[in-house]
């Protein structure tokens, strides 16, 4: 079957005319790098291709290994029906080509990539140029895209990013403390983390009266890279009871109203 | 995150299909938003599904006088997940915009959900959001039932 025409260039066209195979490169000489290094880097390889192929119904598996420079050739087996390897490898290997990519020209971390691979990698880069491996690749037949230092600065940059907007955060308040400034904090129940919700003195204690209580908080919302609350300030608390409950069936026909699709579209626009 | 395949995006178009008892739709929007009441399914949606919804209603006739509080309790339900519109949110919905065919803004944002809690489906009525490809998203149709249902009124 012929694959889909390349998304991001021709970095893997050439696996169409072959076998699929992917080559992970340690760029530095074997006697060099450590048991360590080596361990780390093939952690965060596997992590990259998981997340790139984790709706292509394929997995790696290691088709040879050599140790010049060290390299490891895997090669995709199906594992889900009805899946064309060839196809599903030609997106796997163009979500790596476009996730190096922007990578590398500090454009941030593409969406498939999860944030603990992120952080691995961020990790595992911060020797890149500086130490005896220079970068890592993933290539097929010649064709290499390179992670280098340039990524680790890029990661820097991303995962320490943070912004701010007026914003509000649904939990349970779980603290109230004048520890570290006047606080409380709320596990917000959309990411199941707990935001640390600031607010002035003489408000604490009747913040501190919501203990364990559903409550909304307002104010100046200090996200981080992946969208998830970190602190709020000027914090304005209010209660948030649970609504009531109500089942699928007792909603069905509950409403008799204008038809869903042409009323949306309307509403939409476009 | 669990299971890519254990979790969807619902549109719209699938709650207001269950509310209005749309023919033709009304037993498979049933059967999705049950299996997610269920725990079968994760379903998700951007936040704005309870704006676009209770718009509708207020187009709708009430069957009875506390319609309103049941709609406010029902799109609360602890089985629809709901994600926020930041600016990562925004920016993935940019680019649905740029690089597919989704007609407007808020198609963008059920889309762009899908990317966010990694689903690979976006479940819609809409034929013009079933048509949407990206990053390996599509839009489709609810697709009934994942258990066998009962027939309790059989002989």
């Amino acid at each position: 079957m012929i694959a889909p025409e390349s998304q991001v260039g021709v970095l893997y066209d050439a696996h169409r005319e072959g076998t699929a195979l992917l080559t992970f490169v340690i760029n530095g000489e074997s006697h060099e790098v450590t048991a360590e290094q080596f361990r780390t880097l093939v952690d965060v390889a596997v992590r990259i291709m998981k997340d790139a192929s984790q709706s292509e119904g394929v997995e790696f598996t290691v088709e040879s290994l050599h140790a010049s420079a060290p390299t490891i050739v895997w090669q995709p087996q199906v594992i889900g029906a009805e899946v064309d390897v060839n196809e599903a490898f030609t997106n796997v290997a163009n979500r790596i080509d476009e996730g190096v990519t922007m990578l590398e020209a500090d454009e941030g971390v593409p969406d498939w990539m999860a944030a603990a691979t992120a952080n691995a990698l961020y990790q595992a880069s911060s020797d890149f140029g500086e130490g005896s491996v220079d970068g890592v690749s993933f290539n097929t037949n010649g064709h290499a895209r390179k992670l280098t230092r340039r990524t680790y600065r890029t990661l820097d940059r991303v995962l320490h990013e943070k912004t701010d907007a007026i914003g509000s955060v649904t939990g349970t308040l779980v603290t109230a403390t004048l520890s570290n400034g006047p606080h409380v904090t709320v596990k917000d129940e959309i990411h199941d983390r707990g935001v640390l919700c600031y607010v002035a003195k003489a408000d604490l204690r009747a913040a501190g009266q919501l203990l364990g209580e559903r409550v909304t908080v307002v104010g100046k919302l200090r996200r981080d890279y992946l969208g998830r609350p970190l602190q709020v300030r000027n914090s304005r608390i209010e209660a948030t009871p649970e609504p009531s409950r109500v089942t699928v069936a007792e909603m069905a026909g509950a409403l008799t109203g204008p038809e869903s699709v042409p009323w949306l579209r309307e509403q939409r626009g476009g | 995150m669990a299971d890519r395949s254990s979790r969807a995006v619902v549109d719209a178009s699938v709650l207001i299909a269950h509310l209005n008892r749309e023919e033709g739709r009304f037993d498979k929007s049933r059967e999705l938003l049950t299996d997610a009441e269920a725990g079968r399914l994760d379903l998700w949606a951007p936040m704005v599904i309870q704006v676009e919804v209770t718009r509708w209603s207020k187009d709708a006739d009430p069957t009875d006088p506390e319609g309103r509080a049941r709609l406010d309790a029902f799109l609360e339900s602890d089985w629809l997940h709901v994600v926020e519109v930041d600016r990562r949110m925004a920016r993935i919905a940019r680019d649905v915009v740029a690089k597919t065919s989704a007609k407007t803004g808020v198609d963008a944002l059920y889309v762009a959900t899908a990317v966010i809690v990694e689903a690979r489906t976006v479940y819609t009525w809409d034929d013009r959001l079933q048509t949407v490809s990206y990053e390996g998203i599509a839009g489709a149709e609810p697709p009934g039932a994942t258990e066998p249902q009962l027939d309790l009124e059989g002989p």
